[in-house]
């Protein structure tokens, strides 16, 4: 079964995926599994997850954050290089229903100029 | 003076063009219609084509390596079931990179249909600047999508194959329902539709219910497709229906055009009196010398007893002839029905008379017509229909 993998913009930076890959309702990207072999194996893709911060998806879930009709929240990076301190203390704080709100003006805004 | 041209002799720049899948997002996908998803989606996650152009110019005026910054009018065309589209630049399913290194690049975010493969076919120009020649650089790359699902769609209806319709007894309506599954589960109704076909006897054809809107009042089409009601009563002598399924991954079942490799099934009905038995019966043998008429009633039963409105399907005939001492008897058809009045004229003083029940089949109801073949109406456009 194959994965796609939440992960938070500096993942996607860090794998020069930023303009290849998909943005999601709160500004983080959804990556193939495949982009997860940088940094190991598939058979250490747990380890890999909690090191990066992101989420393994099933299809029908991808395609969820995909519509924005459903947005999970990321787990903290272990790893210093991937973790995103202000955003996480911001979803602690605020209530769940309002992030999206807020994140979902700032990505569409990141797109925009994206495509300029 | 005497003057001679003298020209650089520029050897022709060799130039080569190969594509590779940039990151790990493969360019062959597959697709399961059991749970409807391609793996890998495009849409969640693109692949991306990437060409390298490269020059080598044997003079070595030119630096040797890739070219992509240098390619001007770059252009993908799209290739599918022959048809080639240009990728404009407002098309939501590509997304193509026009300058810079990795010109040339295109972002697939749509998925192949199952076994279609997506052709995509390049083009770009570079000028050789030592002599502003223009070469034209084309090359294809496919994006596959393999089906990957476990089961074929398998289309089943609820009757059997041949149904014997026996009019005096079995119901005038069955209510046929079709099921489109994928493995173990029931096709989702937006990818799936059933066309239901009646046979033509006149044309040797299938023509769709419905079609025909005066003749097909025997079979009655549910709104969605799923079921169709059979008159029985009103069929005929026999009726054979077809149902077949569109069916199409991408949920617009209704652009497929239906085959001999489409999923179909066909039944037939057919209307068949069983074997019955008759007899009459309230009249002595020997009756009264002043009485005008006889009043006698058919009875005609089967094996599961009396039949509850015969005249329904059959009809009785009451015959009388004069007895004679010998030879053959004249018998004529004096009356119909199941309790008929008999006149007892016929009866010899001296011999009596003879009085024989017959029993018919009526035969089907069916549309009437002239002899041009053109049917009766009423006044408000029905079709007149008479055994």
């Amino acid at each position: 079964m194959a994965r796609y993998i939440k992960a938070n913009p500096k993942v996607a930076v860090y794998l020069h995926l930023e303009n290849d890959r998909n943005t999601v309702k709160d500004g983080n990207y959804l990556l193939w599994q495949g982009d997860m072999l940088a940094f190991g194996p598939l058979t250490q893709l747990t380890e890999t997850l909690e090191q990066i911060g992101g989420i393994a998806l099933l299809a029908h879930e991808a395609r969820e954050e995909q519509e924005g009709t459903v947005t999970r929240e990321l787990p903290i990076a272990t790893d210093e290089r991937f973790v995103i301190p202000s955003e996480s203390s911001t979803a602690a704080s605020e209530s769940t229903t309002e992030t999206p709100a807020t994140d979902n003006t700032e990505s569409e805004t990141t797109n925009t100029e994206k495509e300029a | 003076m005497k003057t001679k041209r003298f020209d650089f002799n520029f050897r022709p720049l060799q130039i080569n063009v190969s594509f590779s899948v940039d990151g790990s997002v493969p360019d062959r996908q597959t697709y399961d219609a059991d749970s409807g998803e391609y793996t890998p989606d495009y849409t969640v996650t693109p692949v991306i084509i990437q060409p390298n152009v490269s020059r080598m110019d044997k003079d070595e005026i030119l630096l040797p390596g890739r070219i992509n910054q240098y390619l001007t009018n770059i252009r993908w065309y799209e290739i599918v079931g022959g048809v080639k589209t240009l990728i404009a630049a407002d098309n939501a399913g590509y997304e193509i990179t026009n300058s810079g290194d990795n010109a040339g690049r295109i972002k697939v975010k749509k998925n192949a249909a199952q076994n279609i493969p997506i052709t995509l076919q390049f083009y770009a120009e570079y000028i050789d600047t030592r002599t502003n020649q223009l070469h034209i650089i084309q090359g294809t790359n496919q994006i596959f999508c393999d089906n990957s699902t476990a089961y074929m769609p398998v289309l089943s209806i609820n009757c059997a194959d041949t149904t014997i319709y026996n009019p005096l007894s079995d119901a005038d309506t069955q209510t046929i329902s079709a099921s489109l599954k994928l493995g173990t589960d029931e096709c989702p109704t937006n990818k799936r539709l059933f066309v239901w076909e009646k046979w033509n006897p006149n044309d040797l054809a299938w023509a769709v219910v419905g079609a025909e809107t005066t003749l097909d009042y025997d079979v009655t089409v549910s709104t969605d497709g799923v079921s169709c009601i059979v008159n029985r009563s009103l069929m005929g002598a026999d009726l054979y229906l077809r149902c077949r399924a569109k069916y199409d991954i991408n949920g617009n079942p209704g652009s497929v055009a239906l085959s001999d490799a489409s999923p179909c099934k066909v039944v037939a009905f057919v209307r068949r009196l069983p074997k019955f038995e008759f007899d009459y019966f309230g009249v002595p043998t020997n009756i009264p010398a002043d009485l005008m008429a006889v009043a006698p009633f058919a009875k005609i039963w089967n094996a599961n007893g009396d039949l509850p409105s015969p005249e329904r399907e059959l009809l009785a005939l009451w015959y009388i002839a004069t007895n004679q001492a010998s030879g053959s008897l004249s018998y004529n058809l004096v009356a119909a029905g199941m309790n008929p009045t008999i006149p007892t004229a016929a009866l010899s003083q001296i011999y009596g008379a003879v009085i024989g029940l017959d029993v018919i089949d009526i035969g089907p109801v069916a549309a009437m017509e002239d002899g041009n073949g053109v049917v009766f109406e009423d006044g408000d456009g029905n079709v007149l229909l008479i055994h």
